[in-house]
């Protein structure tokens, strides 16, 4: 052992506190890089073997650089960023729901539906009055246009999601692109032992946790250090390609009955389709296919509820025009959508039905009658002249003989023991006293019958019937087949449904995020730049350094002794 | 435990706690600037939709409103016309008390039977009373006057065809009268009408004198030829026969109308003709003791004017039951008014409770909120402040 070995000791004293010296550096400048992991030198004593002790130091030497991150902790993570990108999404797509359907307020559909309600009590008022048949029939309309309005805003923010998926689906593949040559840089730079690629590896962590956000991943790491990531079972990133996604269209008929298209997700080599298990792209999907279209349904099965039920009321009434039996809404336009005025209420608010059948008196005069009573036909049934001529008015009944030559001769006496009597209720007449009649002689007969129809314009029963409907159990069936909501009822249940659903999956995303937090501030504790740690490893190193060259001096100043004494 | 605190965890655990205050910050904010407590379903989703209820509830009570103060206005309206009927009742009552002594002159008889006309048409328009351009005697059918006054042509001819609403004549038995000049067939009347209800004294037979010629039954509308002269001018087709007449219409004018006052319940406000002034089928009607009256007095025959006595007492005791019911109706509609008053005050109270934000409560949420944000932001600033790297 000699001088020289000795200032080698010193030189690699030196390098190695250079080098933590620069890690240290390398550690400040990136303290606030995203993703960035610490970094530390691992250090061993370099020893020879010597014959007298064994074993003699040789310095120090710098075996790796360590990177200091948990990587077990990333992967739980990446799972929890995932559920957070897909409740994210899916409060998006409730919070705009609740801004489309704007409950409760003054103009949302609750109050439309009221006012409809009660345009209908106002009309039962007045039910001759033209200005609150108008009335009902505006407010109609408008109820309407809200049906259709909030439907359509559905539809299209289910459309607006084509756009978010096929950037989402792009993101994917930028990101699984640049894992793939990360993945490739990695393998070409830890080809033995010892040799890290630590910063790649860090920017490759970030990127699978982005990735993480938008599908659900899972990695493996081969031999070569690559991360192969799988989502839903399928090889997105392999050893040796990528597997590329791409949104196709499938068509989708709209209420207006056009047609556009809905994008769905699949791999651009297989066209094999894709279904994320969580992320963002997931969430986009779900909100589409599951929320917007349960609240579709919901407002669907209201209005088809509110036609079907206001129809059957208002057909069973009477109009202006003394008809029943007209729709009111058109029957065949039932969705929310489309929902929309039967044509005979648009051609003219006196089609509204708002009087009840009701008892009506016809008065009927069958004149002169080829009739001549005798003993073999005394009754005559009218009935047989005309079904509905039975339920006669009491006492209406008047009927005068006419001779052959059709002038009246006389009026004939009712009641048992004179002329005839009357069966009022089933509409028949008996002739008694057969003596009276001359050959040839006729029989002239009035009367007037009970039917049902219209009952005059100033009944107001039907539209009071039809404002009645406001608060009838017509939805919602139990298992018995009982209604159990009403219509007002069932909306109002739909209000709640979507507060409690948004609040559920923002309660989910609260502790997706806090959860992750939670992981984030652990993995920082074990990997994040601590700027006091790194002055203090300065300064210590820095001594290092110092002391190395000190000893290197003084190993030069020994040297120089040595040359003196050969001198 | 973790020993070791970096500055980036420090850092996002700082704006971590910043935003969650300044959150919830904003959500109090939000409340206090709309006053209301649920402004989303969301917001509380058990209110939100008990809000929903509450506003149906207010307005129906709304409509309900409307209805019993609509309908108190129907009843006010039927209310003056009965009492003014029994007015006239009464007078009528008086004028026949008067005509039926016996000290009466035929001509004095003739000048009360004058004044009787004039308060048979006043009974006539009373009857047509209408509320928002609909009668309110004509029940369901309130686009028709339950009674019309009417001047009725009739023609007696001598042979067929009698579909041409012709009279054929036939001397000594009392023939109908056919009212030629009724020709609508709106109101489901079909054919001509055989009028019925013939004011006396309005009857003219060319050339013919009542009493001498022919004599009429004028509740029935029927007419009796009784005299040469009579068979003479039927023969010369000039026994045209001109009259006023009232004509009670034959829809069925007894239809309830109702106003929905509450949930479920229905009040009727309607008084029909039938029990104003007496139906078809009921004897001592309003309209036939008049016309007895008028009859007894214009043509001097007292056992007529006693019978209208009769008809009289009956149809104001008729009115005066009228009256009575419509009265209980309205009391009936204004104690509801009352209950639908105080249930819309309480209601109302109720959404303000369930939707409203309680000012007070808010206020001092938002300043602990304001106070909780500020410190975290003054902790926050020198937190991040210091660091080894100062002291070297």
């Amino acid at each position: 052992m000699g001088l020289f070995d000795s200032l080698n000791t010193g030189m690699r004293g030196l390098s190695a506190a250079q080098q933590s010296i620069d890690v240290t550096g390398q550690n400040i400048s990136n303290g606030n890089t995203e993703g960035y992991s610490r970094k530390r030198v691992n250090q061993a004593a370099d020893v020879v073997r010597d014959d007298v002790y064994g074993e003699r130091g040789m310095g120090v030497s710098v075996t790796e650089i360590d990177r200091i991150r948990n990587t077990f902790l990333d992967r739980q993570t990446w799972e929890q960023v995932g559920e957070k990108g897909y409740n994210t999404e899916v409060d998006t797509a409730y919070t705009r729901m609740e801004n489309i359907l704007r409950e409760p307020t003054e103009n949302g559909l609750s109050a439309q539906l009221n006012k409809f309600w009660a345009s209908w009590q106002d009309l039962a008022n007045n039910p001759a009055d033209l200005s609150a048949r108008e009335s009902v029939k505006a407010s109609a309309t408008t109820m309407i246009d809200t049906f259709n309005n909030v439907y359509k805003q559905i539809e299209a923010y289910g459309l607006s999601m084509n756009n978010p998926l096929s950037q989402k689906a792009k993101t994917v593949n930028d990101l699984t692109a640049q894992i793939y040559s990360l993945n490739e840089k990695i393998a070409g730079a830890e080809t033995s032992q010892g040799q890290k690629a630590n910063d790649t590896r860090d920017q490759r962590d970030l990127l699978v946790r982005k990735l993480a956000g938008l599908i659900d991943v899972q990695t493996i790491e081969d031999q070569q250090g690559r991360c192969i990531v799988t989502s839903g079972g399928n090889l997105i990133v392999g050893p040796s390609d990528v597997q590329k996604l791409e949104t196709y269209g499938v068509d989708k008929m709209l209420s207006d009955g056009t047609k556009s298209s809905e994008l769905r997700l699949r791999f651009s080599a297989s066209y094999r389709h894709f279904e994320p298990r969580s992320g963002e792209l997931k969430g986009v999907m779900d909100a589409r296919n599951n929320v917007l279209a349960a609240y579709q349904e919901d407002l669907n099965s209201l209005t088809s509820a509110i036609v079907k039920q206001v129809n059957e009321v208002h057909m069973a009434g009477f109009n202006l025009n003394r008809v029943s039996g007209v729709h009111f809404f058109d029957p065949d336009k039932t969705q929310a959508g489309n929902m929309a005025l039967s044509d005979a209420i648009l051609a003219g608010a006196e089609n509204i039905a708002a009087a009840e059948g009701g008892k009506i008196t016809d008065v009927v005069t069958l004149v002169p009658k080829p009739l001549v009573p005798n003993a073999l036909t005394p009754t005559l049934d009218l009935k047989q002249i005309q079904s509905y001529y039975r339920d006669l008015t009491k006492d209406s009944m008047q009927i005068n003989l006419v001779d052959g030559a059709g002038n009246p001769t006389a009026l004939l006496a009712e009641g048992a023991g004179k002329d005839y009597i009357v069966d009022y209720e089933m509409g028949t007449v008996t002739f008694l006293n057969y003596a009276r009649y001359a050959s040839g002689d006729q029989v002239n007969i009035n009367f007037s019958y009970n039917t049902t129809g219209f009952s005059g314009n100033g009944n107001g029963a039907n539209s009071l019937a039809i404002a009645g409907l406001r608060l009838k159990a017509t939805m919602s069936p139990d298992s018995n087949g009982t209604n159990t909501q009403s219509i007002n009822s069932f909306y109002a249940a739909t209000i709640g449904k979507l507060g409690i659903e948004k609040n559920q999956n923002a309660s989910q995303l609260e502790t997706k995020e806090f959860l992750i937090a939670q992981m984030d501030a652990e993995q920082a504790s074990i990997s994040g730049v601590s700027l006091d740690e790194e002055m203090t490893n300065m300064i210590k190193f820095e001594n290092s350094y110092r002391a190395s060259a000190r000893f290197i001096s003084t190993v030069s100043s020994m040297m120089d002794i040595l040359m003196s004494v050969g001198q | 435990m973790s020993s070791r605190i970096s500055f980036g965890q420090i850092s996002s655990h700082i704006l971590d706690r910043l935003f969650m205050n300044y959150n919830k910050l904003e959500g109090i904010q939000s409340q206090l600037a709309s006053g209301k407590k649920v402004e989303k379903g969301s917001d509380d989703p058990v209110s939100a939709s008990m809000s929903l209820g509450l506003r149906s509830d207010l307005d129906q009570y709304g409509s309900f409103q409307r209805n019993v103060s609509d309908g108190l206005a129907y009843l006010g309206t039927v209310d003056s016309t009965v009492s003014s009927a029994n007015s006239v009742y009464q007078s009528l009552r008086e004028r026949a008390i008067q005509a039926s002594n016996d000290t009466n002159s035929a001509e004095s008889r003739y000048f009360i039977g004058r004044e009787v006309r004039g308060m048979f048409d006043q009974m006539v328009a009373l009857s047509n009373t209408s509320f928002k351009g609909e009668f309110v005697f004509s029940g369901t059918n309130s686009q028709v006057a339950p009674f019309e006054m009417r001047s009725g042509v009739s023609k007696v001819v001598n042979a067929p065809p009698a579909l041409s609403g012709n009279i054929n004549y036939n001397a000594g038995v009392p023939m109908t009268l056919i009212d030629k000049s009724v020709t609508d067939s709106k109101d489901t009347i079909t054919g001509a009408a055989n009028p019925a209800l013939v004011v006396p004294g309005s009857l003219r037979v060319n050339g013919l004198t009542e009493g001498a010629d022919y004599t009429v039954d004028y509740v029935r509308g029927q007419i009796t030829f009784t005299s040469a002269n009579a068979t003479a001018a039927v023969a010369a087709n000039t026994a045209d026969i001109t009259y006023e007449w009232v004509r009670r219409n034959e829809n069925d004018l007894d239809g309830v109308i109702n106003r929905e006052i509450e949930e479920g319940v229905k009040a009727r406000i309607n008084t029909t003709a039938s029990e104003v002034f007496g139906s078809k089928t009921q004897a001592n009607g309003a309209f036939e003791s008049m016309i007895n009256l008028l009859e007894g007095t214009l043509n001097n025959k007292p056992d007529k004017i006693r019978t209208s006595i009769d008809g009289l007492d009956a149809a104001l005791k008729r009115q005066l039951g009228a009256q009575s019911s419509n009265g209980a109706r309205v009391l009936r509609l204004e104690s509801t008014q009352a209950r639908n008053d105080e249930r819309l005050v309480y209601t109302t109270k109720l959404q303000s409770e369930v939707e409203d934000v309680d000012f007070a409560k808010a206020i001092s949420e938002f300043n602990l909120q304001q106070t909780v944000y500020e410190a975290s932001l003054k902790m926050g600033a020198q937190a991040l402040q210091s660091s080894l790297v100062d002291f070297l």
